[in-house]
């Protein structure tokens, strides 16, 4: 017995020791590990000091960099020097005077983690706006903050527009390298081939459009962009020529904003080994750096991307162009966008979307009435809002297909029925502006003088007698003999909305309120996104809710209004819109360069579709953009993406 | 006993396969198609539209163009690709579904409709002969062999480039509709002297169309790969899913075992002191307010706990734990042991969110076992050998006790892998339930199939290890 007792405390001591051993161990670590970091971040900041002064301290600061000439550099020969530059000095130069030039911007990635980084496979526009908005290097980019219609070089300071507008000729600044992979271990021998410098060349935008026109490579939407591009080709390491099939307008938007992808990287295996020729296109589809980042060249890097954490840009010094004030930009990355308000007041991030209900109960219902709690973040101006038009428009599609809405009277009754701005008064919280057509109102192609059809169910149900719609039978619903010899049928309909799409239900159910007063049964259909989709592109719908995200220049008028689309299997004209004027225009659109002129078509396409009522046009879209105090120089772009934070800087700077 | 877990194993071989049939048919079944892309906002921008080219490269590379379970192309008929082209091309009375029905019909039956294509060349609509051409530029082109081998023989790369330009010659075989009678006599004729030159790639023995029947079908084209413990790649992201779903293994495991542990260790307790005492006021008590907490929805405790709680409290002392998500942006600064603590930081919330709703069962569970042991007659034994009460019930009867709910554990086993789909939502932890979610709404089958193949071995096993565990805590369970 007592044997047994001095065991078991032998083996008991002996256990405590262990783990007292172990702890100690533990501690040490931890303390060694602390240590290292702390020496890590030193070095660092040494590195970068050295970096600073090695670049001649001060940094480039706007201007010079990105004035467009007519004089060759020495050492290169213009192909047609008599040719003027088709670049436009640049509209707004960074970074401002005076600012920080060591903030760090905290944003927020609400929609999970991004699928994949190639932008030529994935099709997010986070992924556009985000990621590579900020890290390409394009040939040449919009004027968005003042003139979008024009265009300034980015890594071509020189533009020659010949033949008819057919082929471009582009001349590129030397100096451009590709950035840092990452997700790889550089250090792994295998992976010494990605180490050193890469520069950027026509080749890399010769080998993109290779890409975008391999049959192999599932990036089909850019394909029908540069169906007729014709050939591509680079004459040396910054001579690059594009030659169209025909003259037409979207050769100009198309030729500039191509973003190269580094040739280097996408012919080769993870070790090094080139892909042979043959399956580069397929090979590209599943390429090892589709999931790990996007390698760019242009004022940002990507850094860092930590799935399900954040993911980071850092500016990229080594650019050649005018560099940003932000240093860099961490996105925290997160599924519920519910949150973004929280990480907003808890200055987990800077910059911030709040949703229409989050607006109305932070601030909407103080400006109206009352005293606003105290210490609200958003009155005591720590966090500043603003609503932000977007590049984006909401409508409801009526599918002339239908015996229902084949007349225009009818359709026009729906939109008179449809109280445009009560909704967007009370469902969207006024985030929008009233629209009549499909150009956004920030354009010059949006035909101002073209008045809002207004709110008025006796002059719908006018209109619906007049196309032959009454109650016959005294049941509340009016109807009408469709086919000859069938008995009337009762006007009845589906409006179709996503499912989960909270303010479009709603709107749903008042115009569905509206609409019976007028004897017009109208039933709310919900369905999931994938299926909603097919029922477009089927157009087995009577009616749907939708947007549309547009752009400056009215580019997509012959998608989604050509008569030619309306019969297209999975086309973009799902409403059945046919109209020769309108076909002529959208034509004549194509062919025509002068700004004045192209004014004049649209604005009579736009009389077109406010007379015909293919679609109720309801509202543009309105994001509350929220940021903090310490954000500086804010502003926004006219066009997609609105948001884009070059030209600001932050005040802060992170220890 | 080793006879029984073979022959259960054995079982479980065809088991496997009838979930997995059942599966791949209500998955392929179901309405919608891969590749839409996922719209909160229903904004859609002319990028997203797929057109026909890709979407047919994209459907073979992760074969959607074969049928689903059996493969009857070889008895194709003339008449019926007739009528399929004339729907599609929208000669005659055809609504749009018809339209899409028939162009992706179509686009889908690949070589099968070739020949049949070819022999409607001369036929006498211009509208049909137009539509023909179209679809022959679709249908004739081939895929290449094994494109994602690294290293290829010469003899693979030889006949690989010949697709390629065989492919990029026969995209050249193409008129506008507008083009005179002789541009497209010759593209006519260009196309009936390919197929005079590759008729025989067309022709099939019977022996061939009895494995097309069984073999060039999707069920067995993913059944070829999964032997071969190869889930394919995800339709979204063209990540391998096998190495996704180990990557959200980390996040659903910790969170669910977790919540496990400390379910355990909060109901054991609670079920022992309710079944010693009995019908008492504190018993009551308890059982009254594990059953509040048992109707309380997780999602709404969540929002609460965020909300008075999180760095965004109204209140600055309370402020006590992150927002969400699994680490600090700033972890990788932090020390192994530092980080540890950070993502224990952040657990803290769903941790709770998890577990109090499980609380009521497994006390419930508790309480019962222990009575039952309670009125057994070796415990009346202990008590009346004069042991203590302390001795009695946490000696004798516990260990009893205990037994019903370990046996839970392993019924448990699929649930603590698939993780919580409203918790890894609301606090933004992108584990398996968000990662299922989202490749049911994309129809990303292969993440579907991979995850519910997965979940069903562990049901399978799991069922297993529950009869086991029974025979191995009551000796008179035995298997023969």
């Amino acid at each position: 017995m007592r044997n047994e007792n001095v065991v078991r405390a032998v083996i008991l001591g002996a256990l405590g020791l262990v783990i007292a051993l172990l702890i100690v161990l533990v501690a040490q670590t931890n303390h060694l590990e602390s240590r290292l970091i702390v020496q890590a971040q030193q070095i660092r900041t040494l590195g970068e000091a050295t970096d600073r002064l090695a670049a001649g301290g001060v940094r480039v600061v706007g201007g010079g960099s990105n004035v467009p000439t007519d004089a060759a550099p020495p050492g290169v020969k213009f192909l047609h020097p008599d040719v003027p530059n088709f670049f436009k000095p640049k509209d707004v130069h960074w970074p401002p005077p005076g600012a920080n030039l060591e903030g760090v911007l905290k944003g927020a990635w609400d929609t999970g983690d991004p699928k994949g980084f190639n932008p030529l496979l994935e099709n997010s526009a986070y992924n556009y706006e985000f990621i590579e908005n900020y890290v390409a290097y394009r040939l040449g980019d919009m004027n968005a903050w003042t003139n979008p219609s024009d265009w300034h070089g980015e890594i071509a300071y020189r533009c020659e527009v010949t033949d008819d507008f057919k082929e471009f000729t582009f001349y590129l600044r030397p100096g451009a390298k590709w950035a840092v992979p990452i997700g790889v271990n550089l250090d792994d021998p295998a992976h010494a081939w990605l180490k050193g410098d890469h520069p950027v060349t026509a080749e890399d935008y010769v080998f993109t459009l290779d890409m975008i026109m391999n049959p192999q490579v599932e990036s089909g939407p850019n394909r029908n962009y540069y169906e007729n591009l014709e050939s591509w080709k680079a004459l040396d390491a910054t001579t690059l020529v594009l030659r169209w099939k025909k003259k037409e307008f979207n050769n100009v938007p198309e030729s500039m904003v191509l973003a190269p992808l580094p040739r280097f990287i996408y012919t080769r295996d993870e070790r090094g080994a080139e892909y042979p020729k043959e399956t580069v296109g397929t090979n590209f589809n599943q390429h090892w750096y589709n999931s790990k980042g996007l390698l760019g060249s242009g004022p940002y890097s990507m850094t860092r991307y930590e799935p399900g954490s954040k993911l980071v840009l850092t500016r990229n010094e080594a650019f050649p162009g005018e560099k940003p004030a932000i240093k860099s930009i961490v996105y925290s990355i997160y599924t519920d966008s519910a949150l973004t308000l929280l990480k907003l007041k808890a200055h987990e991030i800077e910059v911030g979307e709040l949703r229409a209900g989050q607006y109305r109960e932070e601030i909407l219902q103080y400006k109206t009435s009352g005293k606003p709690p105290q210490g609200s973040p958003f009155f005591n101006g720590d966090i500043l809002c603003d609503p932000v038009e977007l590049s984006s428009y909401r409508y409801i599609g009526w599918n002339a297909d239908r015996p229902y809405f084949s007349d225009k009277r009818v359709r026009r009754a729906m939109t008179m029925a449809f109280d445009r701005k009560r909704i967007l008064e009370n469902v969207w919280l006024g985030l929008g502006t009233l629209i009549t057509g499909p150009f956004p109102p920030s354009t010059p192609y949006y035909d101002a003088s073209i008045p809002l059809i207004p709110f008025d169910l006796a002059g719908a149900k006018k209109l619906l007698a007049e196309a032959g719609w009454s109650d016959s039978d005294g049941d509340g619903i009016v109807d009408k003999e469709l086919h000859p010899g069938e008995g009337r049928k009762p006007f009845e309909f589906g409006l179709m909305v996503p499912i989960g799409a909270k303010e479009p239900t709603v709107l749903a159910n008042i115009l569905r309120d509206d609409l019976l007063k007028i004897g017009v049964k109208m039933n709310l259909e919900t369905a999931e996104w994938s299926l909603f989709l097919k029922r477009t592109d089927e157009k087995s719908f009577d009616a749907y809710a939708g947007a549309w995200t547009t752009s400056w220049e009215p580019i997509e008028l012959y998608q989604i209004w050509h008569s030619s689309q309306a019969d297209v299997a999975k086309g973009s004209n799902r409403v059945g819109f046919r109209n020769k004027e309108a076909d002529r225009i959208i034509d004549a659109l194509q062919a025509t360069f002068d700004p004045a002129e192209r004014v004049k078509l649209a604005h009579e396409f736009h009389r077109i579709l406010a007379d015909e009522q293919p679609y109720s046009f309801f509202s543009t879209k309105k994001v509350v953009v929220c940021h903090w105090k310490e954000v500086d120089n804010v502003s926004y772009a006219k066009t997609f993406p609105n948001v884009d934070v070059r030209p600001w800087s932050v005040k802060r700077t992170e220890p | 006993m080793k006879a029984y877990v073979l022959r259960r194993l054995l079982l479980m071989i065809p088991t496997f396969f009838g979930i997995s049939l059942i599966l791949f048919l209500i998955l392929n079944l179901a309405p919608g198609r891969p590749g839409a892309q996922q719209s909160a906002d229903l904004s859609q921008s002319m990028r997203g539209e797929v057109t026909a080219e890709s979407y047919k490269i994209f459907r073979e590379q992760f074969h959607l163009d074969k049928p689903v379970l059996f493969n009857t192309r070889f008895t194709l008929s003339r008449e019926e690709v007739r009528a399929l082209v004339s729907a599609a091309a929208g000669i005659g009375q055809t609504t749009a579904a018809e339209r899409v029905h028939a162009q992706e019909e179509l686009e889908d039956l690949g070589a099968s409709a070739v020949p049949h294509l070819v022999s409607l060349l001369d036929a006498p609509d211009p509208k049909l002969r137009d539509a023909v051409t179209y679809f022959l530029r679709i249908d004739a082109t081939r895929p290449l062999i094994t494109p994602f081998d690294p290293r290829p023989s010469p003899d693979v790369r030889a006949r690989n480039r010949a697709i390629n330009e065989e492919n990029a010659e026969l995209r050249t075989l193409r008129y506008r509709t507008e083009d005179d009678a002789a541009t497209k006599r010759a593209v006519t004729d260009g196309w009936k002297r390919w197929f005079a030159a590759h008729r025989a790639r067309f022709e099939h023995g019977a022996r061939d169309k009895l494995a097309m029947f069984f073999f060039d079908t999707r069920f067995a084209a993913y059944w070829h790969n999964l032997v071969r413990l190869d889930f394919g790649v995800s339709l979204t992201s063209r990540e391998p899913v096998t190495r996704t779903l180990v990557s959200k293994l980390k996040y659903s495991l910790t969170l669910s075992v977790g919540s496990l542990v400390l379910a355990y260790l909060i109901a054991v307790p609670i079920g022992v002191f309710s079944a010693v005492k009995k019908g008492s006021r504190a018993d009551r008590a308890l059982t009254l307010t594990l059953f509040m907490l048992y109707s309380l929805p997780s999602f709404f405790v969540a929002t609460l706990l965020l909300y008075f709680f999180s760095q965004a409290s109204a209140w600055e002392s309370l402020r006590w734990f992150p927002i969400g998500g699994w680490q600090s942006s700033d972890a990788s600064e932090l020390t192994t042991l530092g980080q540890w603590r950070d993502i224990g930081w952040h657990l803290v919330l769903p941790t709770i969110c998890m577990t109090y709703g499980s609380l009521a069962a497994l006390s419930r569970y508790m309480r019962s076992g222990l009575l039952e042991v309670i009125q057994a007659d070796y415990v009346r034994t202990a008590r009346a050998k004069g042991l203590s009460e302390r001795v009695v019930i946490g000696k004798h009867a516990l260990r009893n006790g205990l037994l019903p709910i370990l046996t839970l554990l392993a019924g448990l086993l699929p649930a603590v892998l698939g993780g919580s789909v409203i918790i890894e939502y609301i606090f933004g932890i992108q584990g398996m339930g968000l990662w299922v979610v989202d490749a049911i709404n994309q129809r990303d089958y292969n993440v579907i199939l991979a995850v519910e193949l997965f979940s069903t071995v562990l049901v399978l096993v799991g069922l297993l290890l529950t009869d086991l565990s029974y025979a191995l805590v009551d000796p008179r369970i035995r298997y023969e």
